[in-house]
């Protein structure tokens, strides 16, 4: 069912306003959750928010050897991480613009955003911008080819790349849709969202030690409102991943129908579908140390095997296109 | 889990290297024969110091390397600290003063050389003895002392130049503003790199610049500067009564205030011959066992978190926090500040009306026994720390590291153990060690003193009486001029040791300060090479160097 421009249209802003609004707050639980595991009370769920807003406010200070690629590198980042949002269907099929580009196109666009931050890291000159970018770009490195090999994984059943299609067959295949192939390919996902999203044990995002970090290392010479850009991108790309995951993985709830009783349902379901999963990584975060530096391509390698596990259980035990 | 050694159960190492270790030695000479021996070095007169257990033999300039060679060959003592003193007024020399303290049970040399202050010059230990430079760089800058044959003659402390050395005694003598060149060691070829870190961290730490020489994210080298924090301690104590100076010695490292006073005041207690009474030795046992306790639960804490485990460090700051709440009740000080005063303690400490003191050591013991099987059983945790930021028990050896890092590469070396002091005096010490020499092996080494620790105050608690004497005044004694004592306390960081001259009326004419991290600084220089950069913070933790108590 194809529903008017308009309608298109709110369910387009909608989308944005869902996942750019809600990002700060998730942020805030996982840092909440995070907090109580350590016997601590944590910082107030607004409290991103303040940041943000405090941050907004400021100006920019640039360093002296710097040119333009640090000036415009955080909006760049920032478009390239809002352009990714409608090729995920978050709670209505066909989502509006789904069909503008495929996964392979967000996997682009996030290398994209990765690019230019560890670009501009390097920029100023600075030691810790320079180890921080380099690392980024070697994890990056390992990402990248896994994550399309996930993305064949999940996309193999449905015989399409693209996330509007793979969700459209979970959802009309209802519980059937959970098959081995599909667990595998989870569990490859979600060691990809690890190193992606640079989560424990791959990056410490509390550090504040200038020698291990990884992103926080890539900020450092940023502050006032581009600072907020990246720091609000950061947790929007927490999102914009797990995002993917549920409408990949657990696309039940997705409504597939434009009346808004049954719209306003899928967003209240899409809502506790990522405070959910956000609650799960920072119970996955508090369980584990962060790794040695060089270990993360263990991490990736398990991922490739799982990926392959599943294209392979797709293409034996049929399914596959 | 590493395994630590049994008592008595020989500790395999690296193969032998060339030098001589004092491990090798086991036997020493007999008192007689180290008295004919040091009579050899052309002295006018060897004797022995009963209450600091060592001999105090004069040496002449040219026989300075003699004495030194003497001291480290036949008697198997190590170089504890080396340091100078401004005796112009009363003697008309500047001198340099050289301890040797055996790291086997008693023993030991204090070597004192007077030069002309015209020509201050004295040959360099440096060139058989690696560790001395930093010494020898103090006293250069400090006195004006010329030490023949350094190689190394940058200034250690000092970051611009003085118009006259500032431990001379005479007016103040301010900096004069001009930065003195500093240059680095540099490594060069293809791909290397310099990494500059500090003096200012992204952390709330203490100030110093650390410069890497890197290969994409290994290590080849890595030398610290350090003299951010030099507040003039040593000079400070100068011209003081002796009673007094307790508040500039529990400032020089603020993390081990009491054992850094109680060296103090058992320094000055030797030079005055002041006797204390034994309950508030114990007390100042029970208090600095606390101190410890606070201390090395903090170092835990740190490398769990750079280890990337918040939640074991949160368990760790709990107990540390723990521990300073105990001595804040015992006390009325966190840190246990004014507590400790020549002759004995300054204000009581409330054992009685502490409840359930036992208890919260009894928790604190088992809170940590809980963490270690939780932070060794888990196995992203162990990773990190196993061959991490190794120190081979032969270097530990060479170096003269001191405390749990000595400890942790298989040292057998504790003050409370070696050259029992108060509260330690028949109160036998279980000294822990490791065999690896890694993070690993210093958690380890940490978390089982923490766990003696508990035991030994548990004890105190049960001998010491209640009704303690608040020490008054230190009465001017006539004819305290040219004496001196030596501290030494076992802190939590290692050997910490105080040497203090006294002047007319007992006030003070020069303190010397040796934290244990002078000795253990340039561990971190050797622990991480080969290491990567990322667990540069993780070795760094693990060391717990005090600046401050190496700038003072």
């Amino acid at each position: 069912m194809t529903a008017s421009v308009p309608a298109q249209l709110v369910a387009f802003v909608g989308e944005y306003l869902l996942v750019l609004g809600l990002s700060p707050l998730l942020l805030a639980v996982l840092g909440r959750v995070k907090a109580r595991t350590q016997g601590r009370v944590g910082p107030p769920l607004l409290q991103p928010y303040r940041d943000l807003w405090k941050l907004i406010g400021k100006d920019a200070v640039y360093s002296k050897s710097a040119s333009w690629v640090t000036r415009y590198a955080p909006a760049i980042s920032f478009a390239a991480l809002l352009a990714t949002v409608p090729l995920i269907p978050w709670f209505v099929l066909p989502s509006p613009l789904g069909t503008f580009g495929d996964l392979i196109v967000l996997v682009g666009l996030l290398a994209l955003s990765r690019f230019i931050t560890a670009l501009a890291a390097t920029d100023a000159g600075s030691t810790f911008g320079g180890m921080g970018s380099t690392r980024e770009m070697w994890m990056g490195a390992l990402a990248e080819p896994v994550f399309l090999l996930v993305i064949f994984a999940f996309g193999s059943p449905a015989g399409s790349t693209q996330a509007g299609a793979i969700a459209a067959r979970g959802v009309s295949l209802g519980i059937a849709y959970a098959s081995p192939p599909l667990l595998l390919a989870i569990v490859a996902y979600v060691l990809l969202l690890l190193v992606e999203t640079g989560r424990l044990p791959i990056d410490n995002s509390a550090t504040h030690l200038e020698l291990t970090m990884v992103h926080e290392a890539m900020v450092l010479e940023y502050s006032g409102r581009d600072l907020a850009l990246l720091e609000w991108g950061r947790g929007f790309k927490l999102a914009i991943m797990i995002g993917l995951l549920i409408a990949l993985a657990a696309p039940w709830g997705i409504s597939t129908s434009w009346t808004l009783a049954l719209v306003s349902l899928a967003v209240g379901i899409v809502v506790i579908k990522l405070l959910g999963a956000h609650v799960l990584v920072s119970r996955l975060e508090a369980g584990v140390a962060k790794w040695r530096l060089f270990r993360v391509a263990d991490l990736t390698t398990l991922a490739v095997v799982f990926a392959f596990g599943s294209l392979a259980l797709t293409y034996v035990v049929g399914g596959g296109a | 889990m590493i395994r630590l050694p049994k008592e008595g159960e020989e500790v395999p190492r690296e193969p032998a290297p060339s030098v001589a270790l004092v491990s090798d030695f086991p036997s020493r000479p007999t008192p007689a024969e180290e008295r004919r021996m040091l009579l050899e070095l052309g002295t006018t007169s060897v004797a022995w110091d009963p209450s600091e257990e060592l001999w105090r033999v004069p040496v002449p300039p040219e026989r300075w390397n003699a004495a030194a060679a003497l001291a480290l060959d036949s008697l198997h003592h190590p170089l504890s600290t080396l340091f100078g003193e401004d005796a112009r007024s009363y003697l008309g020399k500047i001198r340099i003063h050289a301890l040797f303290l055996g790291t086997l049970p008693s023993g030991g040399v204090h070597f004192v050389c007077a030069i002309d202050p015209d020509r201050p010059t004295l040959p360099t230990l440096s060139t058989t003895l690696p560790y001395a430079a930093p010494f020898e760089r103090e006293v250069a800058e400090m006195f004006g002392v010329v030490f023949d044959g350094l190689e190394d003659r940058r200034p250690l402390l000092l970051h611009e130049g003085h118009p006259a050395p500032p431990l001379l005694k005479g007016p103040d003598s301010a900096p004069d503003g001009q930065r003195v060149e500093y240059p680095f060691s540099m490594v060069e070829g293809e791909g290397v790199y310099e990494v500059p870190v500090g003096p200012v961290h992204a952390g709330v730490i203490e100030p110093g610049h650390f410069r890497f020489q890197v290969v994409g994210e290994n290590i080849l080298d890595l030398e610290v500067r350090l003299g951010y924090n030099h507040k003039g301690t040593e000079r400070l104590f100068e011209g003081k009564p002796s009673d007094l100076g307790t508040i500039w010695a529990e400032s020089v490292s603020g993390d081990m205030s009491i054992a850094g006073s109680v060296a103090y005041a058992h320094a000055v207690e030797r030079a005055l011959e002041l006797p204390v009474p034994p309950d508030d030795e114990i007390l100042r046992g029970l208090l600095m066992e606390t101190e410890r306790m606070a201390f090395l639960c903090g170092d835990v804490a740190g490398i769990a978190l750079d280890v990337g485990y918040p939640v074991g460090a949160a368990h760790a700051n709990r107990l540390r926090e723990s521990a300073y709440q105990t001595l804040q009740a015992l006390t009325g000080s966190r840190l246990g500040r004014g507590v400790v005063g020549v002759g004995g303690l300054r204000r009581p400490v409330r054992v009685s009306a502490t409840p359930e003191l036992g208890g919260t050591y009894e928790r604190l013991r088992d809170g940590i026994v809980a963490l270690r099987e939780e932070l060794l059983g888990k196995s992203s945790v162990v990773d990190r720390l196993q061959g991490t930021g190794t120190i081979p028990r032969w270097i530990a050896e060479l170096m003269h590291f001191v405390g749990p890092t000595a400890r942790a590469s298989g040292l057998r070396i504790d003050l409370r153990h070696d050259r029992p002091y108060g509260a330690y005096l028949g109160n036998e010490v279980r000294v822990p060690r490791g065999i690896d020499g890694d993070v690993q092996a210093r958690l380890v080494v940490k978390i089982e003193e923490i766990v003696e620790s508990c035991r030994l105050a548990q004890r105190f608690l049960s001998s010491v009486r209640q009704g303690v004497s608040v020490p008054g005044d230190v009465p001017a004694q006539p004819g305290t001029e040219g004496r001196s004592g030596l501290g030494w306390v076992e802190s939590p960081r290692g050997e910490y040791l105080v040497h203090v001259t006294l002047g007319p009326g007992a006030k003070l004419e020069r303190v010397h300060v040796r934290d244990p991290s002078f000795l253990n600084w340039p561990a971190i220089e050797l622990a991480v090479r080969g290491n990567i950069v990322p667990d540069f913070p993780l070795c760094n933790k693990s060391l717990n160097l005090s600046y401050s108590g190496y700038d003072r």
